[in-house]
This record gives C-alpha cells, structure tokens and sequence, in this order.
C-alpha cells in the first residue's frame, strides 16, 4: 500500500496532519475575485478571522473589493436560511454607504446596520456586534486599537466565525497584530493592487485584481 | 271587558320599565360577589388604631363638624359616629380630633384594589369604603369561596384594617350585606328574605330619602320592597327602585372593572446626596425588585423605562431607555441600566432616584426551542438594545434606496428594525444606478475646497458623463447638475458634479 492510499483510507482520514491540507480546513467566503481567491488559502476570506484592510485614503477600491462577498452574504430572500438573515453591520463609516450603488450591485441593504458610536466606544461596539451572534459580518473603520483589544477581538470572531473587515490606517501597518489578514490597497490606473502583508497559510504578495468574476 | 287603558298608567309604565315581582332573573350566568367593607377606613388610613387615646375623625357637613369614625378609647368614651364634634369634647375632653381625608382614602382602596386583581379581573371601588370583587371565575382556582375570602380577609388584616365581607349573587346585594354586617347569601332565592332584614342605612341613599322612608314607617329592606313598586318610583325615586332591583337581580348591574394602572413608577430617596454610580445602581436594584414583582403580578412586561435623577435646586436629570422589545426580565432590565447608569454623568450629586416606566404591555409567550438554540431575530433584538442603550438611539440605522433623481435623496436612513421584522429585500433599483459611486459625500463639496482636496491628490479628469440630472424644481431642494465620473491624479475614483446656474464644480462621491 502507498503511504498516500494508506492515509486516505478510512482509519486515518482526517487523523493524520498533512502540510498542504491545513490551508482547506478554514471556512472562506469567495471574494469574488479570481486572481485573489487563487492566492487566499481556502479560496476567499477566512471566516473568523480578522482581516484587516489598510488604506490610505478613501476611495481606492476598497469598498469594490469586498461587494461581492458583502452581496453573497446579504443577498436573498430573508426567510431562506438564518445565516442569510444575520446583519452586516457598518462601524462608523466615514461616509454615507449609499443605498442604490450598494443595490445595484447586489447586496441586499435591509441586511445593512449602521453603527456611529464615539471614538472610545468603538472597540466596544465591534465586540458586542461580533459577540451577539445575531452578525454574519462587520465593517469597522478602526483608527487606533492596541494587540490586546485585537486579541480580544480575534477571539470574538472565531467562536461566532463572523466576516471581520477592520479598516486601518496606513500607519498601523507596522504594528504587532493577530490578524489572520493584513492587506493594503493600492490604485495603479485602472486595476487595484492588493499588497498582501500577512496571510495565514501563505507568503505575503501582490495580486492586481480586475473586475469582479461575479 | 278590560277597562280602556289610562293616562296615569301609561305614565307609571313608561317610568318603571321592570314589571311586578317574580320575574326570572337577568342575569345570564351566576355571579358571586365578594364585598369588603371598610367601616373604619375613615380612622384606619392614619394607622393610628392601636394608640392609647381617644381619637376621632371628623368631617364637616352642613356648617357643622360630626365625627365619622372613632377609636376604640373613643367609642368607649360613648363617642360613635355621627356625634357632632362639640358633643364629643363634652364627653372627653382629651380626645384627639383628625380631619377626614378622603384622598388618602381613596389610595388605600386603589391599593387594596390592585392587590386583589391577582385574585380577579373583576375589581371595582365602591366608594367611600367598600371594594367588591366578582369571583365567579377564581373559585375553582382556589378551591373555594371560604378560601378567597380567607385570603382577602388576611390581607386587609395585615394591613391592620377593619373589615367585614360578605358574599352574595349579586354586587349590590354583597355591599348592603356586608355594610350590615350579615352572613354570606349563596342563592338567589334567598336574597330578598335575607336582604329584608337590613335596615335602610346600608344603602347610603340621601339622608332626605333615608328620612322620608322613615317617617313613612319604612325601617328595613323588607319594608321597602313591600311597597307598590309604581308608588315607590313617584314618591321616592326611580333610581332607588332601580337600586333594590339590581340588588336582587331582576335588573342588569353592569360594572366596569378598575383598569389597572397603566404606567409604574417608584423613587427611593438616598441616605446622602451622592454621585456614586454603585449607589444609584442599588438603589436602582431596589425599585427594578418592585417592578418585576409587579410585572409577573400582572404578567405585563415593559419597552421603555424612564429614571430621574433628582437634584437640590436643580432641574432633575432625565435619562430614557428602550428597549428593542418588551421584556419582564430582570436580568435585562438591569443590564441596559447598569450600562449607562456606570457612565452616567451628573451635573450635580443626586438626592434622590425615580424610576417611570412606559406603558405596561400585556406578556406574550413565546415558544422555545428544545435545545435552546436562540434564534437570530432574539440575538439582534438583544444587540440592538444594547447598543441603543449605550449609544443613544440615534448612532444606530439602517439605509434604505430612495425612488428619487436626486442623489442626495434617493438613500434614506431608516430605524433599525430586529432581523425577524425585516419585509425583504425591497426598493427600486434605478437604472442609472450603475454609474452611482458606493460612498455618497454627506454634502457635496467644492472640487476647490480644502476640504474637498482632503479626498483627492493632483489634477481630476473626467472620464464619463455628463448625466444631466435636472429635478426638484418644485421644492427648495431644486438641483440642475451635470455629473461625471473622474480619476484624480492618486488614482481615486471621484463623482463630480457642475452645478448648471452656478457653473461651479462639486465632488459628491466617491467610488470606493
């Protein structure tokens, strides 16, 4: 017997850890964006997980990059399925998310919550939104946020495998995190560069993205 | 031959609608009435009956001062009611006179009310001192009629009142027997001849009437009801006829029950003025006790709740909570108010802490899931509470697609509903909508603002457009733009407008 087939076989499935296996254990949601779910591990955004996003100013992209999974995840009827009825909520959008855009791209905005708390408030939203178990996602747009309360936040995300999308700035790049996820977004004319800093099961990179692959 | 019908008798039978004696009830299912009598209320409200003077109450009536109710001491003293107030210091001179108070009588019975609506739905205040219960329906819940009354009974004694009651078929029948101090009437067919024997003042008619019946050698109820029914009505009274019929059920007695208070409210004041998050929160602990008590009484539960903080020489503070939906838990209650209570801060130390609550609603039981997975519409009603609380209500949104040229107009913010309320995804979708930017600025900006330029770096080229959007011009919010899609020189996507009149350029969105 092969020392694969002996591992496929039915006593030691699943027992046995192999290298390249560990990257199809988590649950992702599909970004939407072939190149990028070629080069995430499991095909698309960790679940229960934080992915933090950094960008230097507004309006590089960074929303479009995350329409399709927000889509997939608000989009449908609301009495299909109890996942498909849990918020994505917003915290502290620095602008107004406007309704018909968000439409037309196919997120369903009733499933959209808008939270505005005070600055020192914010970490405290986003546990309560994470913990509460009622959020299938949460978009937070966080300034300044020690390891400690990322820890904290990290573990909130894994026992309710929420989306965390966390918005940093540039400046906290540098800093120590548990993310499982740190990207930068770049504009390079008409294609977004996805600067890759930490990827959990893989190597740190660029992936220039297109056009959503629906 | 009958005899040709008369005025006076078409008269007499228009005015006394209910035919002779022996009818056959009205009443469509059996009743049991439970009265009690307060026949000392008048004394018992100032708590005073175990003093060792003689005391009286005394109200005023017609220029002259009569004792209305009176101590044991007093009573002895030969001091009973109805002794004007001059003839009572002649028989004692060290007696202790207080002013009837009628309001504080009317909250002992109110409470002694409330109390027995956890015994009947029925409960009504038979002023001045009597409060009746129907219990027709509570009998079988507890085991028997002796037993409510037991259970009454020990309530108005731990209150240290004087009472008498009294059970009987009808409502008028158990306050009469219950004033005259008689035993319980169980059948209908006995309650005349039981009533008979009471004299008239248990029917607190009019003193005039009281006395017009007596000069005409009418003492009881027996002599009453032995009179010419249409004789009666002229010369006494239509509604006092109407009075012995209700007693003994040949007429309706519809009686509305009391309606209970729609609102609960407490206040504790606090042993010093203080300013202590840990004192208002026991203080608070202390009246939420009160309210869930009252809440599981009532099986209510309340959606908003109001607490003031009250300060010297200063308006008092006011904070609100709401609550996503209603509830009876303690547990929750306290922990949205401990939330903000923590983080509260006063203007001055409070003296003194109320808490209002909203309208009381009726409870409404909800199903459980067997293995106590919660459902999302719970955890969302929870989060939003929560986060309400907290926040305050307004931090907290949802949007909405408007069907509206104008793009500041076509999104709305609506309130933020839990995820069970939620009708479906619904609103128009525009077919421009594809050229709409995902980040809509509050309000347009100047492309030559520094405020603007915070948005964008180097030169703005437009790409796409115009799309001439030219509506509202019967409102104040008319607008006629050109709009384009253009690319600063950093690479942001921006959604630009020239305003026609004006000719100059706005930045309104970007594309995200």
């Amino acid at each position: 017997m092969d020392s694969n087939e002996l591992l496929d076989s039915d006593e030691l499935r699943g027992r046995v850890w192999r290298g390249h296996s560990a990257r199809t254990r988590e649950v992702t949601l599909p970004t939407g964006f072939a190149a990028l779910d070629r080069y995430l591990p499991g095909g698309g955004w960790p679940l229960g997980q934080l992915i933090e996003v950094f960008v230097e100013r507004y309006g590089v992209g960074e929303l479009t990059l995350l329409m399709p999974a927000l889509a997939a995840l608000t989009a449908g009827e609301p009495t299909r399925s109890a996942v498909a009825r849990k918020w994505v909520v917003w915290i502290a959008p620095p602008f107004v998310p406007y309704a018909p855009a968000l439409q037309q791209r196919g997120v369903g905005v009733d499933a959209l919550l808008l939270v505005h708390p005070s600055n020192q408030d914010r970490l405290w939203t986003l546990e309560q939104v994470i913990r509460s178990g009622s959020s299938s996602g949460v978009l937070a747009w966080l300034a300044a946020a020690d390891h400690v309360a990322l820890r904290r936040l990290q573990l909130a995300a894994e026992e309710q495998s929420c989306w965390t999308i966390l918005f940093r700035p540039s400046s906290a790049r540098r800093e120590r995190s548990p993310a499982a996820l740190r990207i930068g977004l770049e504009q390079e004319g008409v294609t977004t560069r996805v600067r890759i800093d930490k990827c959990r099961g893989a190597w740190p990179g660029v992936v220039d993205i297109g056009e959503a692959t629906g | 031959m009958p005899r040709p019908l008369q005025f006076r008798d078409l008269v007499v039978r228009e005015a006394v609608s209910v035919p002779g004696p022996g009818w056959a009830t009205v009443l469509a299912k059996p009743q049991s009435w439970i009265a009690v009598c307060l026949p000392n209320l008048a004394f018992d409200v100032f708590g005073m009956a175990a003093g060792d003077e003689p005391a009286a109450v005394v109200e005023p009536l017609r220029g002259q001062v009569f004792v209305v109710a009176a101590n044991r001491h007093a009573r002895r003293c030969g001091i009973v009611p109805g002794v004007k107030l001059n003839a009572a210091f002649a028989l004692t001179a060290s007696l202790q006179v207080l002013e009837r108070s009628p309001r504080r009588e009317r909250l002992c019975l109110e409470s002694l009310s409330a109390w027995a609506q956890s015994l009947t739905s029925t409960v009504c205040i038979e002023p001045p001192e009597t409060v009746l219960l129907e219990v027709a329906g509570s009998v079988r819940l507890f085991g028997s009629l002796a037993a409510l009354k037991h259970k009454l009974g020990e309530e108005v004694a731990r209150r240290r009142w004087v009472s008498r009651l009294c059970a009987a078929p009808t409502a008028m029948a158990a306050l009469w027997l219950a004033r005259g101090g008689a035993e319980d009437v169980e059948s209908l067919g006995s309650l005349a001849g039981r009533l008979g024997s009471l004299p008239l003042r248990v029917t607190r008619w009019p003193l005039e009437i009281q006395t017009l019946l007596l000069d005409l050698g009418v003492r009881t109820i027996a002599d009453c009801l032995r009179l010419p029914r249409d004789g009666f009505a002229r010369r006494v009274g239509l509604e006092y006829l109407h009075d012995l019929d209700r007693a003994l059920a040949r007429r309706f007695d519809p009686r509305v029950g009391l309606l209970p208070a729609q609102l609960w409210s407490a206040r504790r004041e606090l042993y010093q003025e203080s300013s202590d998050a840990a004192v208002f929160m026991a203080a608070v602990e202390d009246m939420l006790d009160g309210l869930t008590a009252e809440l599981r009484r009532r099986q209510a539960q309340v959606r908003s709740l109001r607490v003031e903080f009250e300060h010297v020489r200063r308006p008092p503070t006011r904070e609100s909570f709401d609550w996503a939906e209603p509830t009876h838990e303690r547990d929750r209650l306290l922990r949205l108010l401990r939330d903000r209570i923590e983080r509260i801060d006063l203007p001055a130390p409070a003296m003194a802490l109320s808490v209002t609550t909203g309208f009381l609603q009726a409870l409404q039981a909800r199903a459980v899931d067997l293995f106590d997975k919660t459902p999302v519409a719970t955890l969302s009603h929870v989060l939003l509470e929560r986060l309400r609380g907290r926040l305050g209500a307004d931090a907290i949104y949802g949007i909405a697609a408007v069907a509206e040229h104008r793009p500041e107009l076509a999104w709305s913010r609506s309130a933020a509903r839990p995820r069970d309320e939620i009708a479906g995804a619904g609103g128009p979708l525009s077919p421009w909508a594809r050229h709409r930017p995902l980040w809509l600025l509050p309000g347009p900006l100047p492309l030559s603002s520094s405020e603007a330029h915070r948005y964008y770096r180097g030169a703005v080229e437009c790409r796409e457009g115009p799309e001439r959007i030219e509506s509202g011009w019967w409102d104040e919010r008319g607008a006629g733009r050109d709009y384009y899609t253009a690319v600063s020189g950093g690479g942001e996507k921006l959604w630009v407008y020239r305003d026609r009149r004006s000719r100059d350029w706005f930045l309104h969105g970007l594309f995200g």
